[in-house]
């Protein structure tokens, strides 16, 4: 073999991997939960344990989506989700779970806690909560960015920890389409740097940070809390939509997906998702469901009319 | 001085950290906006005595070279966090380039008009512009929202009663003051308050908050009554419900301030940082016209 047949043949290997690798199928989890008073903790647990999740002796930083004061609809994480959550990890064996958010609107974090029923959820909620956007910082560079931006401030407590798990709440977004696992990191960005909002993330792009996002945090399990949901206008403004189900995996993009699909939207046209995949090599339609069927439970989330051009449309093959 | 007034500052005092600031939360290291309001805070219940003097030494200490503030020194970029710290320090009583050049940041932060060409392109599209003239952003080369461009007349109009700019930015205090009060007059919500300030585009229901209500009220002094009796109507209908300390120490101190009667509804609430700690304690004392006093000049 002469030495342009070497190099021709270690390019079609690398192509054969490429293949390879955008075959990757990662395991999303689709589990009924009709409210709030089924037993949580034990769905919880299941999920966890059938995906083989790191746990013991492990810090675990919970992450919910806390965006206002009581609203009409449901625009957060409920709080017994999160204390089942947290309860979950800590049968499992964990060191140690902080609850950590940083609102991106309302700077007067713990009364919204307060307000949403998270210190009557969680015991000792106060000691075990940090307000993300009043953490201690550090620059973090970002490799390759989508973005127009170089790097972020990130709070330390979220960088530290073994396992950051996004906890969202199912809601469409009438900037981004759909907020769920990926979007949710946007709580992490801290607003004593950049303000309540973030805008600094609105003029990079809002699609590019939140994959830069991603990138940035490769140690993470989602549980989207699905159990209700908000549809229309999101992820305030909108109504109340109960599809009675947890949404779970640890490759943020592809429970994204699955979650969209379940709302009827479609996974490639949600920006942030198109750029999640091109860098993993991966695409929206690779998740390895398992649970419920997305036939199954598929329900419809009413879009504002800008937006309808993201409805699942029947031939997308996105109904397994 | 009340009771409670005593026992806040003393929490303050304790959390004072060796290098002469404070931080957000205890243990942590110093950041520029509670440290600010630390010395508003001490100053407003006249306390100058030394902790006050290493506060105003850590504050001079962490200004970057280009004039302004970062949030903290571990951030190499000056942001609106520059406001308080003006505020805190242009209290007459130094008269310095270095806090000249504070006032200078502010004002090249004002966001101008966004060009002709953008204007129409966002119209066809049917978004708002995304920078309306006179408003300022809480992070450079971003928009506009209520709470900086609130904080920057509250600074802006104490530099100026304190005599701080330099000469030549003396004649750019009042116009820009001016017009960042018609930026927030513009982002008034349906209901007669203010929330975070984005623009109605996709979000024409979204109601006011009580924290950016008293804020931006407080920065609009100078502006006729008869313009802000439907905020003032806003204002008072938050007071009815127990508020966070934030959202009960501004709006307090904005009505007090334009004269109207306080009915509140909760006595005393939880204090959850140092800044809270400082915004009750300002609220307690009203430090008075000196520090929040009228802004426009009108």
């Amino acid at each position: 073999m002469n030495r342009r047949y070497f190099f021709l043949g270690c390019l079609a290997f690398a192509a054969g991997c490429s293949r390879v690798a955008n075959r990757t199928k990662h395991r999303v989890s689709i589990v009924r939960a009709q409210s709030y008073s089924v037993d949580l903790v034990s769905i919880i647990r299941r999920v966890l344990l059938e995906h083989r999740v790191a746990v013991a002796g492990k810090s675990v930083v919970l992450k919910p989506n806390l965006v206002e004061f009581s609203t009409h609809a449901p625009a957060n994480t409920h709080p017994v989700f999160v204390a089942a959550a947290a309860e979950a990890f800590r049968s499992l064996g964990a060191r140690e779970i902080r609850v950590a958010e940083g609102p991106g609107h309302r700077r007067a974090t713990l009364d919204m806690a307060l307000d949403a029923g998270f210190f009557s959820a969680i015991p000792n909620f106060e000691k075990n909560f940090t307000d993300l956007n009043l953490d201690e910082v550090t620059r973090v560079p970002i490799a390759n960015p989508f973005s127009s931006l170089s790097h972020l401030y990130l709070p330390n407590t979220v960088l530290r920890c073994d396992l950051l798990v996004s906890l969202p709440k199912m809601k469409t977004h009438h900037w981004a389409g759909a907020t769920l696992s990926m979007k949710n990191l946007f709580g992490v960005v801290p607003g004593a740097v950049y303000g309540w909002p973030k805008n600094v993330l609105h003029w990079g792009g809002i699609d590019e940070c939140i994959a830069d996002l991603h990138g940035l945090f490769p140690r993470q399990f989602c549980l989207v809390d699905g159990i209700e949901g908000m549809e229309g206008n999101g992820p305030i403004l909108g109504t109340r939509n109960a599809p009675g189900l947890i949404v779970a995996g640890s490759h943020p993009p592809s429970v994204d997906a699955t979650c969209c699909r379940i709302m009827q939207i479609d996974p490639d046209q949600i920006g942030y998702l198109r750029l999640a995949g091109r860098r993993s090599g991966g695409s929206t339609a690779s998740a390895e469901q398992t649970g419920e069927s997305i036939r199954g439970v598929k329900t419809p989330f009413a879009l504002i009319p800008a937006f309808e051009h993201l409805r699942l449309r029947l031939n997308s093959g996105d109904n397994s | 001085m009340t009771a409670e007034a005593g026992q806040l500052q003393r929490l303050l005092l304790i959390a004072q950290n060796p290098d002469g600031g404070w931080a957000y939360q205890q243990p942590g290291t110093s950041w520029t906006e509670p440290s600010a309001l630390a010395l508003l805070a001490l100053a407003a219940q006249n306390n100058t005595g030394p902790a006050y003097t290493r506060g105003r030494s850590w504050l001079l200490q962490t200004q970057k070279a280009d004039g302004g503030w970062a949030p903290a020194p571990a951030v190499d970029t000056s942001t609106c966090m520059t406001s308080v710290a003006v505020l805190a320090l242009a209290d007459g009583a130094l008269k310095t380039p270095a806090l000249a050049r504070g006032v200078r940041w502010l004002l090249d932060q004002e966001n101008g008009e966004t060009p002709a060409l953008e204007r129409v392109a966002l119209r066809l599209l049917g978004a708002a512009p995304p920078k309306a003239p006179g408003g300022s952003p809480w992070f450079p080369g971003t928009a506009a929202w209520i709470a900086p461009t609130a904080m920057s007349v509250l600074a802006l109009g104490r530099a100026a009663r304190a005599g701080v700019a330099s000469a030549a930015d003396e004649q750019r205090l009042r116009p820009a003051i001016k017009r960042a009060q018609q930026y927030l007059l513009s982002r008034t919500c349906r209901d007669g308050g203010w929330n975070h300030g984005g623009s109605s585009f996709r979000s024409e229901d979204a109601e006011s908050y009580p924290e950016t209500t008293g804020l931006a009220l407080l920065a609009l002094q100078g502006v006729s009554p008869a313009e802000l009796q439907r905020p003032f109507r806003r204002a008072e209908s938050f007071l009815v419900a127990p508020q966070p300390v934030e959202a009960l120490s501004w709006l307090q101190l904005a009505l007090t301030r334009h004269g109207r009667t306080l009915q509140l509804a909760n006595s005393r609430p939880v204090c959850r940082n140092t800044r809270d700690i400082c915004l009750r304690l300002l609220a307690l004392a009203d430090p008075g016209k000196d520090t929040f006093g009228e802004a426009s000049m009108s």
